[in-house]
Order: structure tokens, then sequence, then C-alpha cells
């Protein structure tokens, strides 16, 4: 009997053609992390699958095998279709594009998952979502094991909120005194850490800045290759 | 048994095709060798002449042998509509549908920021090009209904934005003459999202 896997939850992070009929797939899943799948016949015509494996949509999954890559043999729908479009749909690929990059293959991070279900009905929604991209990037340091220091600086005292820092992924945040020339380093607020600490990025200057420290941590993870979903817009995107 | 080095290479070769695979290649070598000289001659020529002298228009981006292709030579065709399509074949599905009279242009792929397609790598900057001569009044994105086709159309109506061109993505949903009970749920979604008021 190949191990089988019944009605798992699951969002496709990409797809890709695979000879005439059918589809790979990564798939996010909330209790195997990021598996590879193939969809056998997904492509025909008549397939019932066709529309269902896109990203984006709660998915319900279910599949074999004993590889790495698995064989999907159903899916259904989970909850509603989200409409994403323009620069939400833009933000919607960057958040699947870090998944793909960064996830290891087979680590379950179920509250993660949850977390982009959230953040994807926000980014289709609500006005406000670059706020929810923010605790994304920040949740996602937090579970690859390299979560920011953000309450205390780099000596373990505690962050004043009148002060200015300057920030550094790996080793977080150092006083800044007049001693200190800040060539090409992050300046924050003391205000701004302790409100990305609180997940409260409501202010868009505490957005503004907590975007640069989170990015330029993603940045290590990421390597040389930069994140490819900002080429989707035409204009730059503000977020 | 194994066949000899010629065979073997011309199967392999074959099998660059799509949906051509080990047994379609053997069949393929038999059938040339054994049934048909002459029209393995014939392939081997219309194959050289192709890959020698068909390029791309340099309107559309459309395969032909000539600088600009006949869609686009055809003075009968509307130049202020253009018609966005991701391949080839999507120009001549749509030229088959009997519906549209214009002008195309083919992109040749979609925006992937996963597999690292890029705007340069789909033409782009020769569309910017044709929108800036300021003939063109309607452009229909008819990229394909998966998020790549849908980030792709936001791209270009976000390019043609400055331009005042009008600009229309064409309808997704139930297909025409089917059943709702055999619409994938997917599509089924799809279509009452985009639902529309009848008149």
């Amino acid at each position: 009997m190949k191990p089988r896997v019944e009605l798992e939850p699951a969002y496709v992070l990409h797809t890709r053609h695979y000879r005439e009929t059918s589809l790979l797939l990564d798939c996010f899943t909330r209790d195997h992390g990021k598996i590879s799948l193939i969809a056998k016949g997904a492509r025909r015509l008549k397939s019932p699958q066709k529309g269902l494996l896109r990203p984006f949509l709660p998915l319900l999954i279910s599949y074999v095998g004993r590889s790495e890559l698995k064989t999907l043999t159903s899916c259904e729908l989970s909850g509603s279709l989200l409409n994403l479009s323009g620069e939400r749909l833009a933000c919607a690929f960057y958040i699947n594009e870090l998944l793909s990059r960064l996830l290891h293959p087979h680590m379950a991070f179920p509250e993660m998952f949850l977390f982009y279900g959230e953040v994807l009905s926000i980014t289709a929604t609500e006005d406000n979502y670059t706020q929810a991209l923010r605790l994304f990037e920040k949740n996602l340091l937090q579970v690859l094991g390299y979560e920011l220091m953000l309450q205390q600086d780099k000596h373990g005292e505690p962050i004043q909120k009148d002060k200015e820092y300057l920030f550094f992924p790996e080793q977080g945040a150092i006083e800044m005194t007049s001693a200190i020339i800040a060539n090409g380093s992050i300046i924050v607020s003391g205000e701004t850490l302790l409100a990305l600490a609180n997940d409260n990025l409501k202010e868009a200057k505490h957005n503004f800045q907590a975007k640069i420290i989170l990015q330029a941590a993603l940045r290590r993870l990421l390597g040389h290759k930069p994140i490819q979903s900002k080429f989707l817009l035409h204009t730059p995107m503000e977020v | 048994m194994s066949l000899s080095p010629l065979l073997q290479n011309l199967m392999q070769g074959l099998r660059c095709l799509p949906g051509v695979g080990p047994k379609s290649a053997q069949r393929m070598t038999f059938h040339l060798l054994q049934h048909d000289r002459l029209g393995a001659k014939r392939l081997i020529e219309a194959l050289t002449q192709a890959l020698e002298h068909v390029g791309y228009c340099q309107y559309c981006r459309m395969l032909c042998e000539e600088t600009v292709c006949h869609i686009c030579s055809n003075v009968k065709r509307d130049k202020a509509k253009i018609c966005i399509v991701e391949s080839p074949a999507d120009v001549m599905a749509i030229e088959a549908s009997q519906q549209y009279r214009g002008q195309y242009f083919v992109l040749m792929g979609h925006l992937s920021p996963l597999d690292g397609i890029g705007p340069e790598d789909i033409g782009m900057e020769l569309l910017g090009k044709r929108f800036a001569q300021g003939d063109i009044a309607e452009i229909i994105l008819a990229t394909n209904p998966t998020v790549e086709g849908d980030a792709t159309a936001y791209y270009i109506a976000d390019m043609a934005k400055p331009y005042k061109i009008q600009t229309t993505r064409i309808a997704h949903g139930v297909p025409m003459g089917g059943e709702l009970e055999h619409v994938d749920s997917g599509t089924l979604a799809q279509a009452l999202v985009g639902r529309r008021e009848l008149e």
C-alpha cells in the first residue's frame, strides 16, 4: 500500500506544465508543509481539476506516493474564491515567491498555514493589507529560525521608544550615538522596533521602516537573486 | 534488441516534439524509412526552409517569414484594435472564432515571477512602442485565465493607462452548451464572481 493522504488543506504555490496533459504542482499544505505533486491529466479539456489547480485557492487535496513527487488523486475547493487584481495580485505572488524560495520541503507549519490563508484574504479585501504583508514576513522569518531581536538591543538593553537605532538583521539593534557613522546601515526609531514587536504597524512611518528591516533580513536568506514578483508591476509598487 | 546508432539518433531527435514518447518516435522512424522516404525528404526540406526563414513579425511578434505578417499588412483589418495573446496558437484560435477583425500582439509567454519570466521576455518594450505611436484605440487582453495570465493582463493594462487606450479583458466562465453540474467548481466560482447584469 502506498502512503495515502486524504483531504489535506492546501494551497497551490506554483504550477508548471508537464508533458501534454499533466501539471507539476508545488503546494503548501497544513500538515506536511511544502510538497511537490503531479496532477495527471489535469490539463485535459474535461478535467474537473482544471479550474481548481491554481494559486490562491483554498483546497482540500488527496494524494498518494512514497517518493518526493506525490501523485494527486483528487482535489476540491474548501473556501471562496479571492478576487485579486493589480497590486494585490502582485503582493499575493510575492507571498508565494517567499514560500516557494524559503520553505524547506516537508516541514509543516500549521500556524503559518492558517496565517497564510488570512493574509491572502486580507490582501484581497482590506485597504490596509501592507500591514498584513509585513507581519507575514516577520512570521516567516520566525518559523525559519531567523527571528529578529526587536525588544532588546544588541547588548540586551531594552529598546527605548524615543531613541534612534542602527539595525543589523543578524545582530539586532545598536543605539545610534554621534560616534557611530551610519554608512549604508538601516536607521530605525525605537518606536518602530517596538511597534513591529507588538504586531502593530498601523502608522505609515512604522510600516515603512519595518519594511526596510524585514526585507533586509529576507534578502540574506534569498541570496543574490532579487524578488521577481516586483517585476509584475509596471508602475513600481509602494508597498 | 538495440537499434543501430543512426536509428537511435533519429528517434532521439523526434522526441523533441510535444507528445512524442519513445514508442511514437520508434513508429515515426520506421514509417519514414520503411514506407515514406520521399516524405522524409520533404520534411527535411520544409524544416530547413522554415528554420532559416521564419522569424517574428516586427509589429506583432507572430511567427512569419516576412518582416510584417499577413494580418498586420492586411489593410482591411482594424489597426486601432490589438488583441494581446500568449502564443501563435491563440491567434489561430481567435481567428477561428470569426469575431475579431483587428490586429494581434503575441507575447510568446506570460509573466511568471517563480519561473523568472519578466516583462522584457514577453516583448513589453515593443508593445510600449506601439502604444506610444498613438494609433491604438482599444486593446483586448486575451491572455489565458490563469493567475499568471491575469498578472500579465494587469501589467499591460497599467502600461496602457497613460495613453488613454480602452482596455478590455476577455470574459471567463461556463463553456457554451455545457451543463452547470459538469463544470468544475473553480470555473463556476469564477463565473459567479464575473457575473453581469442582464439587459
